[in-house]
């Protein structure tokens, strides 16, 4: 059965390796694998089908070339490209009964879930943090946060609040001083007191007012202000010439220095930093005598750290111990600050290879289940954690996804392929197709065409119906998205288009010319499923609003979609009762096999909860024909 | 962008559309190659009838972050106005365009722009944000309000 199986894994890292070795040794035989990168030198203590000769090849060729040896019967396709590339359109995707990701950022990841969504494919999604890990499965209908992380804060902070409503000029004169003193320090950059002044403003001038600020201390421990030791030789910016403590490597990072060290260090490094600064901004020459730079290099931006920039990491490193001396703090070592400031969160050669065990057992269920044909309903979506937690008596849980649900922004999106011919197709003719399936679509007669932010089109706005889908800047893997202009009772059910950019170099330009320029690949996605619309209505039919017509015809298309789709509900629940003797004897088969067992056998009882009351998941699922 | 982003500003829109206070006006601005930015918006605020901001319509542009609704919009005079509660710049300091203090996702663009046109006659003289307005409306309010009267006066649209 597997040989007719084609899956696609997306990413051949820390999961994608392990996991691309469990798929062919559980019998997937046509595997495509997706990796935009090349082996580095730190994979190899975990991505175990990579050696020391590969360093610098393709991931996705050589774990390709790897795994066919494990399994001479088994077809793996590589593409060492990234899998947001246009090439790897809709239509690609469809060609897959099952997606793997393997990833490792959260954009790769949305655009994944969102292909699966276009085309109806279930995705396992997975993802490990050191100790930590999880699988989910998102069966058709689901779709993950799509709101910003938002880690910045990139709002406007009242920074001139005077408090009690204090008149006194003067003292927002000096807040305003206070406010870019640090910042006008940056003047001074090249000169030889330059490391001093910072010093001085930061580990002194700035603690003493914070102490003058009586009742902040009087639950918590005072810091002591540090002043810069007289003596010390002015930073020259040479490494060479400096007694350097940092930039080591190996156990030597890992030594936490003493104060004397520490400040060294810092002197040492700001001036480094301060000598690039100044190559980078083209202002190696002070204008004026002192060496103080001119108020413009104010407005200049600064570096960005990253924690493998020695110079870098010296400052930041000898710059937090500092303060750390000030407030009592205990110092840490280079080695720390570095995983510290870098975010690094291990990753764990064990972690990764329970996941992809935990993928591979997923898959094989989803296998069974025929990929969630119309006889073979898939079970519930689920999502498996792997947590280290020692209060605990288990390291896996797991958990069902919450059906989608209609009042949901997100959910209540419905998704369609488009092949357009970009440079024949105009946004008429899109409005014109959109008027063809208004049954389908039911979303009234006020149309809204929108992509990406950028309204084309509305009942206000026609100014771009003559103008090519090409000429707006329109083509493959983008969305263009129609939602209506009335209020429909109780919501309005948007779409998105995910466009398909038809090649237009067919043998003769007459042929090219008798084809429609925009093709709807699968028509019957756009209508609502039973469950879609049984929830619309129920939503709809509040005592205090009457029918819509809109509604009514909603109600109608769904009874005759019902109608059809009814009839093998028999020959279901006679295979369910089947299902569940047999799940029933395996679990007795293998009560002593654990963890890993168990979770395999929740996701048969949900599914055969699911055969017999289906949950709104299920009526969620656009079944292909 | 996000999908919750658009949808929310599409609903904006509609809502905008049907129905807006008198006086008021705001549309997504006209980009380069000839769409509507949902993204951002320009506006225009009526000052209050009775008040030296009579007759001046306050013009502003309104950025909504890729975080809208969960964030605020800026909302920016163009160009900077003569007031307490606004930055040198234009943008306009008050709670409930600040993600701080007192927005929440459920506030519309209609209640954004009442807010500041509420704000133009009450500032809040809690949270100056240029030294200008501030110092004059503290130590000379007749100064004041002859300055607001001045600027009422070359905001009257043409």
């Amino acid at each position: 059965m597997s040989a007719e199986t084609r899956v696609l894994v997306v990413g051949a890292g820390g999961i994608g390796c392990e996991l691309l070795k469990n798929l062919v040794l559980s019998g997937f035989l046509d595997i495509h694998v997706v990796d935009l990168d090349t082996i580095d030198l730190s994979n190899l203590n975990r991505q175990f089908l990579f050696q020391r000769c590969h360093i610098g090849q393709s991931k996705a060729q050589v774990a390709a070339a790897a795994v066919r040896r494990f399994n001479p019967n088994a077809r793996v396709t590589p593409y060492h490209d990234n899998i947001m590339h246009p090439k790897f359109d809709a239509r690609w995707f469809a060609r897959f009964d099952l997606v793997l990701n393997a990833l490792d950022n959260l954009e790769a990841r949305r655009y994944v879930n969102r292909l699966c969504l276009v085309t109806n494919r279930p995705l396992l999604e997975s993802g490990t943090a050191g100790y930590q890990g999880q699988v989910t499965d998102y069966l058709f209908s689901q779709l993950f946060g799509f709101a910003g992380d938002g880690d910045e804060d990139s709002t406007t902070t009242m920074t001139q609040t005077t408090e009690g409503g204090s008149d006194n000029a003067e003292e927002i004169r000096n807040l305003q001083l206070e406010a870019t003193a640090l910042k006008r320090l940056r003047l001074h950059m090249l000169k030889d007191t330059f490391a001093r002044e910072v010093f001085q403003k930061v580990f002194d001038h700035d603690i003493r007012r914070l102490l003058s600020m009586e009742d902040m201390w009087a639950t918590r421990t005072k810091p002591t202000p540090m002043t810069f030791p007289t003596g010390t030789a002015p930073a020259t910016g040479d490494p060479a010439a400096e007694g350097r403590g940092g930039g080591a490597t190996g156990l030597a990072a890992q030594r936490v220095w003493d104060q004397a060290e520490t400040i060294r260090v810092f002197s040492d490094s700001i001036a480094r930093l301060a000598r690039r600064f100044a190559k980078l901004t083209g202002r190696l020459d002070p204008t004026t005598d002192d060496g103080t730079l001119p108020e413009a290099a104010l407005s200049e931006t600064g570096m960005s750290f990253d924690k493998d920039d020695p110079d870098m990491l010296d400052f930041v490193t000898a710059t937090a111990n500092l303060r750390s001396l000030v407030f009592h703090i205990a110092p840490q070592s280079q080695f720390d600050v570095k995983a510290m400031a870098g975010n690094i969160i291990p990753a764990i050669a064990t972690t990764n290879a329970v996941i992809a065990g935990l993928i591979a057992l997923q898959a094989n269920t989803l296998r069974r289940c025929g990929f969630g044909n119309a006889n073979h309903l898939p079970p519930s979506c689920q999502t498996t954690y792997l947590v280290q937690d020692t209060t605990r008596p288990r390291l896996l849980y797991n958990e069902k996804l919450a059906a989608p649900s209609p009042t949901c922004a997100t959910c209540r999106r419905r998704y369609a392929v488009l092949e357009v011919d970009p440079t024949r197709a105009t946004l008429g003719d899109f409005l014109k197709l959109a008027q063809k399936y208004a049954t389908q679509l039911l979303l009234g007669d006020d149309l809204i065409i929108e992509e990406g932010g950028r309204i084309l089109y509305d009942p206000d706005f026609d100014d771009n119906l003559d103008r090519t889908f090409a000429d707006l800047g329109l083509g493959t893997n983008q969305t263009v998205s129609l939602t209506s202009e009335d209020t429909l009772p109780p919501y309005i059910w948007p779409v998105s288009f995910w466009l398909v950019a038809t090649t237009t170099t067919t043998p003769t330009p007459e042929d090219n010319d008798q084809l429609p320029p925009l093709v709807l690949t699968d028509p019957s996605r756009l209508e609502m499923s039973p469950g879609v619309a049984a929830a619309h209505s129920a939503l709809a039919n509040s005592p205090e609003s009457p029918p819509h017509p809109t509604q009514l015809a909603i109600a109608a298309a769904a009874k005759r979609k019902a109608d059809t789709e009814l009839v093998p509900d028999q020959t279901k629940i006679a295979k369910a009762q089947e299902k569940e003797e047999e799940a029933a004897a395996a679990r007795s088969r293998s009560l002593s096999t654990g963890d890993f067992r168990t979770i395999v056998l929740d996701a048969d009882r949900n599914a055969e909860k699911s055969r017999v009351t289906p949950p709104l998941t299920d009526e969620f699922i656009i079944l292909d024909d | 962008m996000s999908g919750i982003c658009q949808t929310r500003l599409i609903e904006e829109r509609k809502q905008w559309r049907r129905d807006h206070p008198y006086g008021f006006f705001a549309r997504p601005t006209k980009t380069a190659d000839g769409t509507l930015d949902l993204m951002n918006w320009q506006a225009g605020i009526p000052g209050k009838t009775g008040t030296d901001w009579e007759h001046g319509i306050y013009k502003l542009t309104i950025s909504f972050p890729e975080e809208y609704p969960t964030k605020p919009p800026k909302c920016k005079f163009t160009p900077p106005l003569f007031h307490p509660n606004v930055y040198p710049t234009g943008t306009v300091c008050l709670s409930i365009v600040n993600a701080d203090e007192d927005w929440k996702p459920g506030i519309t663009l209609k209640q954004i722009l009442l807010g500041i046109q509420d704000l133009l006659d009450d500032p809040n003289p809690l949270s100056p944000a240029q030294a200008d307005a501030y110092n004059l409306f503290r130590k000379n309010r007749e100064m004041y309000q002859k300055r607001v009267r001045q600027q009422a006066k070359e905001n009257i649209p043409q």
